[in-house]
């Protein structure tokens, strides 16, 4: 499946010109994507999360941040974006313990974790952060 | 962090009660505002029978801070939002598109404002019509 059948699942019901992906990324028959939404100078990332179901991509999830996202009964995908003004590239983040190069593009940071729980059910959430030099 | 966790968790455990007697009756998600003493939780199904939410604080200013958020349909947690620190008004929405008819959704939350108090998102559930 490419790319582009994705971000056109997730298209649906925007205006033409309107919706230009910054970021893709499939795992075992779901996919996640953030579409630059906003217009002129105003940028607004949405995030939609997809699932493949008899051969066509359908969204089942979206919201405007970052955060997990179930895609089988306890696991999902934890997705971290955020605006990438300020911040010194390459970017990296930290998540549970280990550091992880975050992808840049049309001034947003990105990155993914496949089948993850919810970082928010361990005794210390395990959210990701914006690595730090003394991380 | 930790108590943001501990927050949404009892939240969403209070959520997904069973009810041995009477079931509680839930208004609908076609047309649902639950309006809160610091804000409102709306939701609407669109005709795709997709359920779309969103979080609106009075006074916008509220809702200036750090942010946590999840969404729950028919006792699973579908979302669970990122600690999002926000600089300016902002109003957290999403849409859920695997449901079934009967199942109830939530919406629960907590914004940590740069007022210095914390306002929490607890609207009704309301069930998906058939």
């Amino acid at each position: 499946m490419t790319e582009q059948e994705i971000v056109a699942s997730v298209r649906k019901g925007y205006p033409d010109g309107v919706g230009v992906p910054l970021f893709v990324s499939q795992h075992r028959g779901h996919a996640v994507v953030l579409l630059e939404t906003g217009s002129g100078d105003v940028s607004y990332p949405y995030f939609s999360l997809c699932r493949l179901v008899d051969g066509e991509w359908r969204e089942v999830n979206s919201a405007n941040f970052s955060g997990w996202y179930q895609t089988e009964d306890d696991a999902g995908v934890v997705v971290f974006w955020d605006d990438a003004a300020g911040l010194d590239e390459p970017i990296e983040v930290v998540f549970k313990g280990e550091r992880w190069p975050a992808q840049t593009n049309g001034g947003v940071f990105w990155a993914v974790w496949w089948d993850e729980l919810d970082p928010s059910n361990y005794i210390e959430p395990q959210w990701p952060e914006v690595a730090t030099r003394a991380d | 962090m930790l108590l943001i966790s501990a927050i949404l968790s009892g939240l969403l455990i209070s959520s997904s009660t069973a009810y041995a007697d009477d079931p509680p009756v839930f208004p609908s998600c076609a047309g649902h505002d639950s309006p809160g003493p610091d804000g409102i939780v709306t939701v609407r199904m669109n005709p795709s029978g997709l359920v779309q939410w969103g979080v609106k604080m009075i006074p916008p200013e509220k809702s200036v801070g750090q942010w946590a958020l999840i969404t729950i349909m028919g006792g699973k947690k579908t979302t669970s939002g990122f600690n999002r620190f926000t600089t300016g008004p902002y109003i957290p929405h999403g849409v859920v598109s695997e449901t079934k008819p009967g199942l109830v959704f939530a919406v629960r939350g907590v914004v940590y404002s740069t007022d210095g108090h914390e306002y929490f998102v607890y609207g009704t559930p309301c069930r998906v019509p058939a």
